[in-house]
């Protein structure tokens, strides 16, 4: 073959060997980078958020925005995987930050963290500077009020904040009934169901209301279970159906669920159970 | 003598701040334009032509001097509205076309919208870009790029026309179109100020001069009076001399050109001149031409730029 | 007016400049962007598409004061059409104001045109018109009076890449003075108090026309704010546009 041709088909093979080659370096360098890389995305958005409003050049709610996707993101990987949310409180503080009018990043993510990250302290933190931030917003210490409910039962400071609540202006009047509810009985499993109902309605946040729907269902089954109880007491066998329960008067009608699932009674293995199927950690 | 132009030992210098130097590109400058006249205003390639006209135009500022024209300080905004001016190798906004760049300079001169239109058409025609009007600027040859320069200097119907290097870049037949409309201008009435390096277009139009070289200005005056004067040399042309004769010729000329059976004598003088024309119909041959050369406006300009040389240390 | 021919002109000149059209493009673009996100958004959809949109508008209003503002009026001399129009009878502020109010006209339609896409998406999608967020266009376009001023100033004697650096540098700090103003408060070092002071009161104080936050949470802007940062708009780009024509005046050509 000619020169010419030799010479472009040498050109050819280095041009594909040094493609070769950069490929597999960056592989390689892939690989050493990557314990540290993880740790590194975990932390990614999450330096201060004082600091990220300098970066953010007046496009704060943007940024807040970036960052609200990203702690959905953050929350449903670890829900999945090691049930650890160790930087929630964290990214929430962000967010807060960047946006200090984004009400549902204060009573999500203090859902969030009373309940899956288990850190009550921190969620009431949170919507303590969302009262702060949003004095004239009746939302922030309804739901500290709600955590202290259902998550702390101190039923006493549940009662304040549901007061105080209650008196901001644009409050619905369940408000005041929950205050109500709360400084009166104190630990009743009803009153809890009825908030969570509350939340389950108003709310347009797709996870706040599987949450909602599934304290519910556990509520509803604790109570359920208990009436189970006292049948077997009182009878000495445990019911077939739940329907004995109401024919023997020990209530008055069977409950529903918000989503429309009812309860039925897993006789071999002595428990309620919702009709569509156990409770999944999922939900 | 109604004066249009008036300058007044004008003159610009610029200092370079890096090289610490001071460059005078105009040496005081004072000429007179007078009404009705073409002026060419020539030199050789940065002799300071174009800042000159700049300084007529605004462009800059003088360092030092004054100028009218007719009659006014040159910033004077209704002076403005009296006088054209096509700048060296004129860039237009290219996405516009022709009319419309030409609209915007009527706008600019505050010519209503009812007489812009006829107007337009008019100038186009003028500088024979009819058919070109609606094109984009940008699709424009060098000559008609001239040419729509030249209608926008015109828009205002001028008294005054300053045109740098019109003739500059284009064909033969292209000079000859803008030469006309030149010569029309001064028909209407205009006084025309132009700069040129190209002698034989002025040397056609112009009515009086004024060489610029290293910023100097170095002569002026009617063409006429310039080259007047000494004739060079004359050049007979003959046919059918028998080449004994032209020998003899030979002696009594300064050279002999022959070309078959035609002989180009140059003598240097009438009565050389009249001596060899007796010479050839003596010996049965036949005058074809006889032709008088004057010194030409380039022998003149290469002339003064060469004592120029000689006097710059 | 002289002056207006030239502002025809100059926008005629942006609105035939393709830049022009890719940016536009890219705005309406992002601003769509917000149907697709919102399914992952739980329920924040209307927020986030909102953010979007006006982040958007300011983000390509910006971008395109900026990249033409930084040309206007360095390509008038740099391709030397200034020799066209200085010798005519028009003053060099008159040419300087009408190249700026060109293009700020250039920008008043983009804007339109982006708001009108806007309030019809939140028409379709909420089924209410909410006047607030026009509000906020009206203060971003205050903003882009400035930014453009920036720009053309910086033109007068930049190239278009140095005055879109500084531009774009001053756009980023004009944002930050108020942290900055803070920053000098806490800190002890004297030259950090009058840096910050400087920043503060010299450089324009682009916060001020930012109401987005509110705006999207409903919160309501009183007009005296909205009328205060309007002057303080127009008189900043006032101030600017007079250090352009001096700048320009003395020019030698």
């Amino acid at each position: 073959m000619s020169r010419d041709t030799l010479k472009k088909i040498l050109t050819g093979v280095f041009i594909c060997a040094t493609a070769c080659g950069v490929f597999l370096t960056q592989s390689s360098l892939d690989r050493a980078r990557a314990p540290r890389e993880a740790i590194v995305r975990e932390l990614m958005y999450f330096p201060s958020g004082r600091f990220m409003s300098a970066v953010t050049v007046g496009y704060d709610n943007l940024a807040a925005d970036l960052v609200w996707l990203r702690a959905i993101q953050y929350y449903g990987e670890h829900r999945l995987t090691d049930l650890k949310f160790e930087y929630l409180g964290h990214i929430f503080d962000i967010l807060t930050t960047l946006d200090s009018r984004f009400i549902n990043a204060y009573t999500f993510g203090s859902l969030l963290l009373a309940d899956d990250a288990d850190e009550p302290d921190r969620a009431l933190a949170l919507l303590d500077k969302g009262m702060r931030n949003n004095p004239h917003d009746w939302r922030i210490p309804f739901i500290k009020g709600f955590i202290y409910y259902v998550f702390l039962r101190d039923f006493y400071r549940a009662g304040r904040y549901f007061r105080i609540s209650s008196g901001i202006e644009g409050a619905p009047d369940m408000a005041a009934r929950f205050a109500s509810f709360a400084f009166q009985k104190g630990g009743d499993r009803v009153t809890a169901i009825n908030l969570w109902s509350e939340l389950y309605d108003r709310s347009n946040n797709e996870l706040e209301k599987l949450t909602a729907l599934r304290s519910i269902k556990e509520l509803l089954m604790e109570i359920l279970e208990e009436k189970v109880a006292e049948f077997s007491e009182r009878f000495g066998r445990s019911p077939d159906r739940l329907e004995e329960l109401v024919e023997a008067g020990f209530v008055q009608r069977l409950p529903v669920a918000p989503d429309g699932d009812h309860f039925v009674y897993n006789a071999p293995k002595k428990r309620v159970e919702p009709a569509s199927g156990p409770l999944k950690v999922e939900d | 003598m109604d004066v249009v132009l008036r300058t007044d030992s004008l003159t610009k210098i610029y200092k370079s701040p890096i090289a610490q130097r001071r460059v005078k590109a105009v040496d005081s400058l004072s000429i007179e334009v007078c009404r009705g006249e073409i002026f060419g205003f020539l030199g050789p390639n940065g002799a300071g032509k174009t800042t000159a006209i700049k300084m007529l135009t605004t462009l800059l500022s003088p360092t030092s001097g004054k100028a009218s024209i007719l009659g006014k300080p040159l910033s004077d905004m209704s002076l403005k509205s009296r006088i054209g001016f096509l700048p060296e190798q004129p860039y237009f906004y290219p996405y516009l076309s022709g009319a419309e760049l030409l609209d915007f300079c009527a706008q600019i001169f505050g010519i209503p919208s009812a007489e812009r239109r006829k107007k337009i058409e008019g100038l186009l025609r003028i500088v024979g870009l009819q058919e070109s009007g609606k094109r984009r600027v940008s699709t424009y040859s060098k000559g008609m790029l001239q040419r729509i320069g030249l209608a926008q200097a015109m828009v205002n119907d001028p008294e005054f026309v300053i045109l740098d290097e019109p003739l500059t870049g284009l064909d033969p037949v292209g000079r000859k179109d803008i030469r006309d409309v030149i010569l029309g201008m001064k028909e209407r009435g205009s006084t025309v100020f132009f700069s040129s390096h190209i002698l034989p277009d002025v040397e056609m139009i112009c009515d009086r001069v004024g060489i610029l070289i290293g910023g100097r200005l170095i002569s002026v005056g009617k063409l006429d009076e310039l080259l007047s004067g000494d004739v060079e040399s004359i050049e007979v042309t003959a046919e059918g001399l028998p080449g004994s004769e032209l020998e003899q010729m030979e002696q009594r000329s300064q050279r002999i050109l022959v070309s078959g059976d035609r002989a180009m004598i140059e003598v240097n003088s009438p009565d050389r001149a009249g001596e060899v024309q007796r010479a050839i119909l003596g010996c049965g041959g036949r005058i074809v031409s006889v032709i008088p050369r004057k010194k030409t406006l380039e022998e003149l300009f290469i002339k003064e730029i060469g004592a120029h040389r000689e006097e710059k240390p | 007016m002289r002056t207006a021919a030239v502002i025809r002109n100059t926008f005629r000149q942006a609105v035939r400049d393709r830049v022009l059209y890719v940016l536009f493009f890219f705005g309406i673009l992002t601003i769509g962007s917000g149907a697709v996100i919102g399914p992952l958004s739980l329920g924040e959809a209307p927020k986030i598409s909102k953010d979007l949109a006006l982040a958007a508008i300011s983000i390509f209003g910006v971008l395109t004061a900026i990249l033409i503002g930084t040309r206007l009026v360095y390509e008038e001399i740099e391709k030397k059409t200034v020799y066209l129009i200085v010798p005519k009878p028009i003053k060099r502020w008159q040419f300087l104001l009408g190249k700026y109010l060109g293009l700020m006209c250039v920008l008043a339609l983009i804007l339109l045109a982006m708001t009108v896409v806007l309030v019809l998406y939140v028409y379709l999608s909420e089924g209410k018109f909410q006047f607030c967020l026009l509000q906020a266009v009206l203060l971003t376009f205050f903003e882009l009076a400035v930014v453009t001023a920036v720009a053309t100033f910086f033109s007068t004697f930049a190239t278009p890449v140095g005055s879109g650096i500084f531009t774009f540098a001053v756009f980023f700090v004009g944002h930050v003075t108020r942290d900055l103003r803070a920053l000098g408060e806490i800190s002890d070092s004297v030259a950090v108090k009058l840096f910050a002071s400087f920043a503060y009161y010299v450089l324009p104080n682009l916060s001020n026309f930012n109401i987005r936050g509110e705006v999207v949470h409903g919160v309501s802007v009183p007009w005296s704010q909205l009328v205060y940062a309007m002057s303080y708009g127009l008189m900043y780009a006032v101030i600017l546009l007079v250090a352009s024509v001096l700048a320009f005046q003395r020019r030698d050509f």
